[in-house]
């Protein structure tokens, strides 16, 4: 019998394949909101057959009572044996903690089931868990039967027609099914009318009639929603589609929230309503087996004694499979040889089981169960075994979902081990699984396998900590060495082969290994304390907990949603999900930023607590408050809301909204559960506290994402846009503030300052407005030509008289700023604008924040300006007819003068080739001309003006050139009525637009063109401006786009339809390279300017800084504590802008490269904060991380300049002259692609160390280490790249000069430019002279190969004669000096080879074995090489001294 | 014997009250009557000399092996010696290998012990970030109340439990063998009711000679300090070679001297780049100590061991310091240059001693500050340094353990130590050891004599304060 976690097939049919228990390649894509949908939808095909199985399948019947032999560990296996009075239904209560969920299709049972229901097959859930005393229990809950609502449209409804209506729908199910399936049952049991509501909208009259229909099976509600939604014919009332509601919740959530029921928490079953099942009758391996009805379970809140969590069985996993050399481990090949198990029981501190299966014999291990085999299939099979014994309720591991459990079952399929497969609680019912990929705006894209084991939650650490934590790393090394402050032991996979190669000794060795890799999960379980945490959140958000796991963020709020709905009487109606994945960011917006520079004096940052839901409290945004806008009308206006973003919501006093709700709930239990939390003594309240706390953080910031997810459950881009503009103008609002109080006019001692970075390129076009309220475009580098140069060395200019375009309409331009830069630069195309911008300017997301261009991915979304109802407030007089001679000659026409002097000519021309329309517009020049017949010579005819060409030329030129001789739409057109925009659109369409298939007398003569869509190509980032307002003001919708060939021609492209793709996504990203160019940025008041051509915002440089006057921490903090207070007061509650701390000293980088120390009080730094700056991201060599982060200790913790300055120095001079540790200088990079087009080090290195020793080779997946070696001249870096523990082994020369350039450079340029006034000497100078090329025993090759390196007196280097000691006859003197010397570093050498090995030997946890390790994370992994490599080496140079 | 460490040595402590001379008590002669003395001017007992260092001699010193040979053989000399112990105190308890061991079975069984300790240093630690470490780096002991036991034999280990007062950690150090008798527990720890050490060794027996002859010991000349009062050391030269007449009849019987290491200060600074005066400064100290050997050494036989300051190697066993840093003594032929750890005999009385960090580094894991109840549970050990390598640099010795005493010593020093204390260790089986903490003589100007008929011990203080 194969049951089902969760219920009904989703009306959109996801593409998917299912791979059952083998190991078919090819996933599914899915997406967040397809992870909420059910997934079995292959399997319900085999729905029938498998019903039948059930009762006809007997399978072995050995598998009831695993039979094991009791050793010593034996007993520790079993649960606890149940207590005989428990079996007592008719005394006894039943209270267990449920843990998962699922339902299966049965025979209805005949005491809980209606009788009319008697034979049929039903749904019934199946609820796992664990009693008080650690019994495990299954609960077979009966009666509860899917439903959902349907809409009624209006009166005319009678309840005949609700027959009739169930008739339909029943024929529509058996035809879509081909019928047969519920055996003549009905699959639509009953349909009742219910007086209801629905969420959507604010609705304030009475309830409305809606069908309920109650179906006889899951699947059938999403069949249903599928055919009505669709439309059915319905006698007497014609073919009708109705809405639906609450059809798209899974079949387990909808019994959850029906029976009160959430995720994780402790029920109970009073005593007389359920019955116990015994022998033969028990469908599960669970100690208690229970019948009950739906309606008499007691669901407890999570308060007292219900807090608590039940001893839970965590078993624990980690296996070792035998390789073959230079292989990655197959399951097709390669054996299991050893699985480790350890069983803990929730609550206590020491695992009761410690076991592993080793196949081949091996030596016994202290404290732990030996089970050895000579069989693999006999290993698994008893693997399997004991995994039905202790009938753990809870999988751990360390990436056990896509190696351990795949990998396992793979390999029992091959061998056909049947008896494996029964993994799950339910007997007889085999693990299935498939593969998937679980993709999500907040967690990101993982591929994974899905495995079903029925009743045990798997819980992968290694997918929960790479969710929800930030590392360099993941390897399981790494997140121990992270969490656990420990390294751990790793043994190469090529290793492994040969320890089980060897005898019982060797295979106890790798026994102990994969012990400890078993015991580590445990570990980081506790550590983290995710048991607490999770079934906190599947407690508050009311899912079950393997939701939590593999499914993403939306399905906890719809949760929330359907059971406050339910409260209310209110349906949440089922939409359809459609259209792109949208950008969300739940992020908080940081208000006040300070300028680049190094600050000593502290600096405060203001936060919005919690910006989103409390937005969304304040302003009661909900579905249920979204005031239509034809109801506007109907309210009072103090009863609504109208939001910046032009939506209505009604204020609370008249509805107060469901979200606010959830969200007062949410924050409220929040702050109760902090409350708590600082009372809490008892480390177990605290965890269990805390974990709370941080749940309901989460799920209050997901709930302003699931009203924008578009692809979601019930998107509202009304709430989401309402919040996010409300946001934006808080931030706004906030700043004006701030400047306005804090200044010195106010009687501060210091001002606010608005400030400026480095942005845009020279030819980005702007729109602009002057005083009289004319639009024009203009470049930017064109705004202004007097600029004044500022202490930074920018450049500024003013131009009071002028506003710019910004998201939010016309803003003024506080000033221009520009200057020469090297940096990289970035177009970014989306659909609708396009910007060339600095590698670290910000980019604005829809919600307004910034992102910088090397952050943003295609698709990513981004703010645009509304173009298309700009108010041109005067009109200019163009007439009809030379408007349209001037859209020909901005797309056929030229002008200008040759010759100099006396001799200077001017021309003005249209050219074309087709005569008859040159003719046309010869009627219509204002001016004298002839058509000049140059079809020979240059393949178009001209028409020319005759007479007073100058004036012509003058007038068009000034018109439709810029500063650039790029062609621009006149300004006089811009500002034209419509008609002569029309007329001017008409002239271009002529000259150069695309026909498509018109026949020429269909444009030649029309006057007005007015195709539906149409293509240009326009040079010049201004003219395509003009052009794209053109379009926008005669209501096309303009796309934009660019090609790789010509970079400054732009395609635009006008549709009077919607545009097909999303406007603001982006579409392309392409780097310019590196421009030495000036750049520009201007300061608008909103912070943000709109740049042309297309829609495009962009953000400049912003950030008010408060500039306190003096040094005082406790000063700075109470002003920032004022200035917080002073901006909430000012905004409706619960909205609050919160002082949370300063930076002092504050080091700020660039926008998002920033490092301070950061005060919450004034005793103590809390710490040193960090962002964007290069000391974790681990492409960068530990010598990075290492002198970045010391710099900084110096720069900030101490305040010493200097020291950092010369600690640097040192560094580098140590570096240049061998001093430093290799494996400081070890580059790490993953093996990701077998074929990369362009060549990288790594991927190079690799195939080098493939032909060396394919056995220890990386492998695709593996993380490659390398150092940059000296190469020969001319060598590609690439070349150079060398395997660390190589280069020690054969001594070759590290490229020292390499690190200095190429990664010390870049990061101490950073940090030190807004430092010190000359960064560069601190690479280049006195300490860069002493260089030390040791000179290896085998240099990179060429000559040096044919030499012989003689010996050379240790004192002065002299080379000397053979047999002539060590020193020449003038070191002889100093003799004890130099011998001296050499004993230091042998000194050195010794101890650090002593603390090295035996650090190793204490992390091995063995003095009588030796280390094996290969951890290559291990920081001191390279460096005992390097050491011992050393050590041979001086101790034969220290030997060299002749006793 | 102290409290802490009478549950576990048999041996008794015995110690005594250093009634030491000072300078002051000598019968001043100037120190220009010594140039008239050269040679020494008394007639010089003479003994018979026997080096024992073949063991410290590590001739090729090859660095590419790791430290678990050194355990093994540790373990694999050690053994035989627990095993006899244990058979004769525990008859009828069976000894088992950790694999063998039963749960809830007495049994004994033998193992090294390893030192779980979160205040030991590590080489980690610099990699962490958290720099409240730093303070516990600071420390000088290790010890802490959360420090754990295990035990190991050649194929596992198991976790000691202490229940009761069987067994306290903080009298233990990693690296030692010994035999633990108990039960395991479930969850895999070994509850210990009792232990048993492998020493303290066999002792040959001394023939006392009839005449009273000295060894001179001193430790710790601390030369090449500019700071350094010069006269004490030019006292101590002056006294041993009898250049102040031999007032109290000591000094003429001074067969041998032995310089325990620390000779210099400090090891040359020598760097490159950097101040060429600085870079004497070594060879200065190094001269001073040459002359003053070679004073000494015209007078008697002297004995140089090299100390954890001396421009040596560093890992235990310290060989001998190089010629080149002593030129003129060098040409003495009476002038040992010797390894440290050190064993010679002479006139039958066999010595062993050390620069002084086996003894520092045991400190560092046990909690009481009892030096010479930790020199005795080395004998106890028969180990003189058993936390080589955990935490004292060591050579990776392969086919021996050279600091597994095989016998017992009659005179057991360690130099460098924080005051002179001196004791007589009796073992069980007869064994007399006389155990001296000798101190720096840069820190305490004191030099120890003892008497090769009785092991008695007679410091000798050369203040130079003579106003008290």
């Amino acid at each position: 019998m194969v049951g089902k976690r969760g219920g009904e097939e989703e009306g959109k049919e996801a593409k998917r394949q299912n791979t059952g228990g083998g190991g078919m390649p090819g996933g599914s894509q899915e997406e967040e909101v397809d992870m909420d949908v059910e997934r079995e939808l292959l399997e319900e095909e085999n729905e029938q057959d498998m019903v039948e199985a059930f009762f006809d399948d007997q399978k072995p019947s050995s598998m009831d009572a695993p039979s094991l032999e009791d050793g010593d560990y034996g007993r520790n296996w079993c649960r606890p044996p149940l207590e005989e009075d428990q079996l007592d239904a008719s005394t006894q209560p039943l209270v267990f903690q449920q843990i998962e969920c699922d339902y299966t299709i049965q025979r209805a049972h005949k005491d809980f089931v209606p009788p009319e229901l008697k034979g049929a097959s039903v749904p019934v859930v199946r609820m796992y868990g664990v009693n008080r005393s650690g019994n495990s229990v299954c609960a077979f809950v009966h009666g509860f039967e899917p439903y959902f609502y349907v809409e009624l449209p209006g009166s005319g409804f009678t309840p005949d027609d609700v027959d009739a209506f169930r008739q339909s729908l029943e024929k529509e199910i058996i035809n879509s099914r081909g019928g047969g399936v519920t055996s003549g049952f009905k699959s639509v049991t009953r349909i009742e009318v219910e007086q209801k509501k629905s969420l959507w909208g604010y609705n304030p009259g009475q309830n409305k009639p809606f069908l309920k229909v109650t179906t006889l099976l899951p699947q059938f509600v999403s069949k249903s929603r599928t055919i009505i939604e669709r439309g059915l014919n319905i006698p007497g009332l014609g073919h009708r589609a109705f809405r639906t509601y609450e059809s798209n919740v899974l079949f387990i959530l909808r019994f959850m929230i029906d029976c009160k029921i959430v995720g994780g928490n402790w029920l109970e079953f009073p005593k007389g309503s359920y019955q116990v099942r015994q022998g033969s009758d028990k469908a599960t391996y669970s100690q208690l087996e229970v019948d009950v009805r739906y309606d008499s379970i007691v669901s407890h809140a999570s308060e007292g004694e219900f807090m608590d969590l039940a001893k839970l069985r965590i078993l624990s996993i980690d296996i070792e499979c035998a390789g073959r050399k230079g292989h990655f481990p197959e399951a097709e090949i390669d054996p299991v040889i050893q699985i480790a198990n350890m069983l803990t029981v929730q609550g206590e501190p020491e695992p009761r089981v410690r076991n592993i299966l080793t196949l081949g014999s091996c030596a016994p291990i202290v404290g732990s169960e030996v089970m050895s085999f000579d069989k693999e299939a006999e290993l698994l099979k008893k693997w399997a075994d004991l995994v039905r014994k202790t009938d753990p309720d809870i999988i751990i591991g360390y990436n056990i979902l896509k190696f351990d459990l795949p990998y396992l079952i793979d390999r029992a399929n091959k061998l056909g081990v049947k008896e494996f497969s029964y993994l799950g609680r339910v007997k007889n019912s085999v693990v299935r699984m498939r593969d998937t990929v679980f993709s999500s705006k907040a967690y990101g894209t993982r591929e994974s396998k899905e495995i079903t084991i029925e009743g045990r939650v798997q819980f992968d650490l290694f997918t929960v900590i790479q969710r929800d934590h930030k590392l360099s790393s993941y390897s399981l090394n790494n997140v121990s060495a992270t969490f656990l402050g420990e390294q751990k032991e790793d043994v190469h996979h090529s290793c492994i082969t040969d320890l089980q190669n060897g005898n019982e000794e060797t295979r106890r060795r790798l026994a102990v290994y994969c012990l400890k890799d078993a015991y580590l999960p445990q570990r980081l379980l506790d550590k983290l304390m995710y048991m607490y945490n999770y079934i906190e959140m599947a407690r508050v958000t009311g899912v079950p907990l393997n939701f939590l796991l593999t499914r993403g963020q939306s399905i906890k709020v719809f949760s929330q949603i359907l059971r406050k709905a339910q409260e209310r009487g209110l349906l949440v109606p089922a939409l359809k999900g459609g259209g792109q994945q949208d950008g969300v960011a739940f992020e908080g917006a940081t208000v006040l930023e300070a300028n680049a520079g190094y600050y000593t004096k502290p600096v405060a940052t203001l936060d919005f607590a919690s910006l989103y839901p409390s937005i969304m409290m304040a302003h009661n945004l909900c579905y249920c408050t979204l005031l239509p806008q034809s109801m506007v009308r109907t309210l009072n206006p103090e009863d609504y809301t109208k939001t910046p973003s032009g939506q209505y919501f009604v204020k609370s006093s008249l509805s107060k909204g469901i979200l606010p709700e959830i969200l007062e709930e949410l924050l409220g239990a929040r702050k109760r559960a902090k409350a708590e939390l600082k009372k809490a003594k008892d480390e177990f309240l605290k965890g269990v506290l805390n974990g709370r706390q941080l749940a309901l953080k989460v799920s209050a910031n997901s709930v302003y994402g699931f009203t924008g997810a578009t692809v979601g459950k019930m998107p509202c881009l009304e709430i989401s846009a309402s919040v996010t503009a409300f946001g934006r103008e808080m931030i706004m609002h906030t700043k004006s503030l701030v400047t306005q109080k804090y200044c010195k006019a106010n009687g501060y001692e210091f001002d606010s300052e608005v400030v400026y970075g480095d942005s845009v390129t020279a030819d980005t076009a702007l729109l602009l407005r002057d005083d009289a309220g004319k639009i024009e475009t203009r470049r930017i580098d064109s705004i202004s030509s007097s600029w004044k140069r500022r202490d930074d060395g920018k450049e500024v200019a003013y131009v009071p008289a002028v506003q710019v375009m910004t998201d939010t309409g016309f803003a003024k331009i506080e000033q221009v700023v520009r200057h020469k830069t090297k940096k990289q630069m970035y177009r970014v195309v989306t659909h609708n604008g396009i910007v060339d911008v600095t590698e670290d300017h910000s980019l604005l997301l829809e919600d307004a924040s910034e992102v910088r261009p090397v952050d943003v991915q295609l698709g990513t979304r981004l703010l645009h300006a509304n173009l298309s109802d700009i108010v041109v407030k005067e009109r200019t007089l163009v007439s009809k007819q030379e408007a349209k001679v001037m859209g020909f000659f901005f797309g056929d026409g030229s002008c200008g003068k040759y010759g100099s002097g006396i001799d200077t000519k001017y021309s003005w021309a249209l050219s074309n080739a087709d005569y008859e329309l040159l003719l046309y517009m010869q009627q219509l020049c204002p001016f004298p001309t002839k058509l000049l017949d140059t079809l020979k010579s240059s393949g178009v005819y001209k028409l020319v003006t005759v007479g007073d060409v100058k004036s012509v030329v003058v007038k068009y030129r000034a018109m439709f050139y810029n500063e650039h001789r790029e062609k621009i739409v006149p300004q006089c057109i811009l500002n034209a009525s419509n008609e002569v925009v029309q007329a001017f659109w008409t002239g271009y369409y002529k000259a150069d637009g695309d026909r498509g298939n018109l026949k020429p007398e269909e444009y030649h003569n029309a006057d007005y063109v007015d195709m539906p869509c149409v293509r240009c190509d326009c040079k010049g980032k201004e003219g395509s401006l003009g052009l794209y307002l053109v379009g926008q003001r005669l209501g096309y919708n303009v796309s934009i786009n660019t090609r790789a060939d010509k970079p400054d021609i732009f395609r635009l492209t006008y549709t009077r339809n919607t545009q097909r793709r999303c406007p603001t996504a982006i579409k392309k990203i392409v780097n310019l390279g590196i421009t030495e160019q000036y750049v520009y940025d201007l300061t608008t008041s909103n912070s943000h300017f709109h740049v042309g051509p297309g829609r495009m915002v962009v953000h400049n440089t912003d950030s008010v800084m408060i500039k306190f006057g003096n040094k005082d921490l406790k000063k700075s903090m109470d002003l920032g504590e004022e200035a917080a207070q002073y901006v909430s007061d000012t905004f409706v509650k619960p909205i609050k802008l919160e002082f949370e701390k300063c930076y002092f000293p504050y080091l700020l980088i660039s926008k998002k490269r920033y490092a301070g120390l950061l005060w919450t009080e004034t005793e103590k730094y809390d710490k040193m904060d960090t962002k964007g700056i290069e000391t974790v991201r681990r492409d960068n060599c530990a010598l990075v991380r290492n002198v970045v982060s010391s710099c900084l200790e110096k720069v900030l913790i101490e305040q010493d300049v200097e020291g950092a300055v010369s600690y640097v120095k040192r560094t580098i001079s140590d570096l240049l002259q061998n001093k430093l540790d290799m494996s400081l200088l070890v580059v790490t990079k993953e093996l990701s692609k077998t074929s990369y087009a362009a060549k990288q080090a790594h991927v190079e290195l690799a195939e080098k160390m493939r032909k060396r020793d394919a056995a220890t080779a990386p492998q695709l997946g593996d993380r490659v280490p390398y150092v940059i070696i000296k190469g020969l001249k001319g060598a590609k870096a690439y070349e150079k790249a060398e395997d660390p523990i190589y280069a020690l082994e054969n001594k070759l020369p590290i490229d020292y000069a390499h690190y200095v350039d190429h990664h010390l450079s870049l990061p101490l340029m950073r940090i030190f430019e807004p430092i010190i006034k000359n960064p560069k000497s601190l690479l280049v100078g006195e300490h860069t002279r002493k260089v030390v090329n040791p000179t290896g025993r085998k240099t990179g090759g060429g000559m040096m190969g044919f030499l012989t390196v003689g010996a050379k007196c240790l004192g002065c280097k002299t080379p000397l004669p053979k047999g002539a000691g060590n020193l020449c006859k003038h070191c002889k003197s100093q003799e004890a000096d130099i011998y001296t010397k050499e004993v230091r570093a042998l000194r050195d050498l010794e101890a650090g080879f002593n603390r090295l090995w035996t650090q190793c030997q204490r992390c091995s946890g063995s003095l009588h074995q030796d280390v094996l390790c290969t951890a290559r994370d291990c920081p001191i992994f390279y460096r005992r090489k390097k050491t011992q490599v050393d050590l041979v080496e001086q101790q034969e140079k220290v030997n060299t001294f002749s006793w | 014997m102290t409290g802490a460490s009478a549950r576990l040595f048999h041996t008794q402590v015995v110690r005594e009250e250093a009634g030491s001379r000072t300078a002051a008590d000598l019968p001043f002669a100037t120190t220009t009557q010594a140039d008239d003395v050269e040679g020494g001017g008394v007639e010089r007992s003479r003994g018979s000399y026997k080096c024992r260092d073949d063991a410290y001699l590590v001739g090729d010193r090859v660095y590419n092996k790791q430290y678990a040979h050194l355990y093994f053989q540790r373990l694999q000399n050690l053994s035989p010696l627990v095993l006899d112990k244990v058979k004769a105190k525990w008859p009828t308890v069976p000894v088992r290998k950790i694999l063998e061991v039963e749960l809830g079975v007495e049994c004994a069984v033998v193992g090294t012990v390893y030192k779980n300790m979160k205040l030991k240093p590590s080489v980690l630690d610099e990699y962490a970030k958290d720099k409240s470490l730093e303070t516990h780096l600071a420390s000088t002991k290790f010890v802490s109340g959360d420090d754990t036991l295990v035990l190991e034999d050649e194929g596992a280990r198991m976790n000691l439990g202490c229940k009761g007062d069987s067994l306290d950690p903080a009298d233990f150090v990693s690296g030692v063998c010994v035999a633990v008798r108990g039960t395991e527990e479930e969850g895999g720890n070994f509850v210990v009711k009792e232990v048993c050490l492998p020493g303290p060794a066999r002792q040959e027996p001394v023939v006392p000679d009839s005449e009273a002859k000295y060894v001179a010991l001193v430790s710790g000349l601390g030369l090449g300090d500019e700071k350094r009062d010069p006269l004490p050391l030019q006292l101590l030269a002056d006294y041993v070679t009898g250049a102040l007449g031999d007032y109290d009849g000591l000094a003429g019987k001074i067969t041998r001297m032995v310089v325990v290491g620390n000779t210099l200060k400090e090891v040359g600074q020598v760097s490159m780049g950097e101040d060429k005066r600085e870079a004497s400064r070594g060879v200065g100290g190094l001269r001073e100590a040459d002359m003053f050997l070679t004073q000494i050494a015209s007078s008697m036989p002297v004995d140089v061991m090299p100390g954890p300051t001396d421009p040596c190697n560093v890992s235990m066993p310290q060989q001998p310091l190089h010629r080149c840093l002593l030129p003129s003594t060098t040409c003495y032929s009476n002038v040992g240059r010797v390894t440290n750890p050190h064993g010679f005999e002479v006139d039958g009385v066999s010595f062993l001693g050390t620069s002084g960090q086996n003894i520092d580094d045991v400190m560092k894991y046990v909690a009481h500050e009892d030096r010479l109840g930790a020199m005795a549970a080395t004998l106890e050990w028969c180990h003189s340094a058993p936390t080589a390598p955990d935490t004292l640099p060591c050579f990776p010795f392969v086919d021996q353990d050279p600091f597994v005493l095989k016998d017992c010593p009659h005179v057991y020093f360690a130099g460098n130590q924080p005051s002179l204390e001196t004791g007589i260790a009796e073992g069980k089986e007869g064994q007399r050891v006389r155990l001296i903490s000798l101190p720096s003589f840069a820190e305490k100007q004191t030099c120890v004599l003892v008497n090769l008929r009785d092991l008695s011990c007679h410091p000798i203080v050369f203040g130079s304060n003579l106003d008290q």
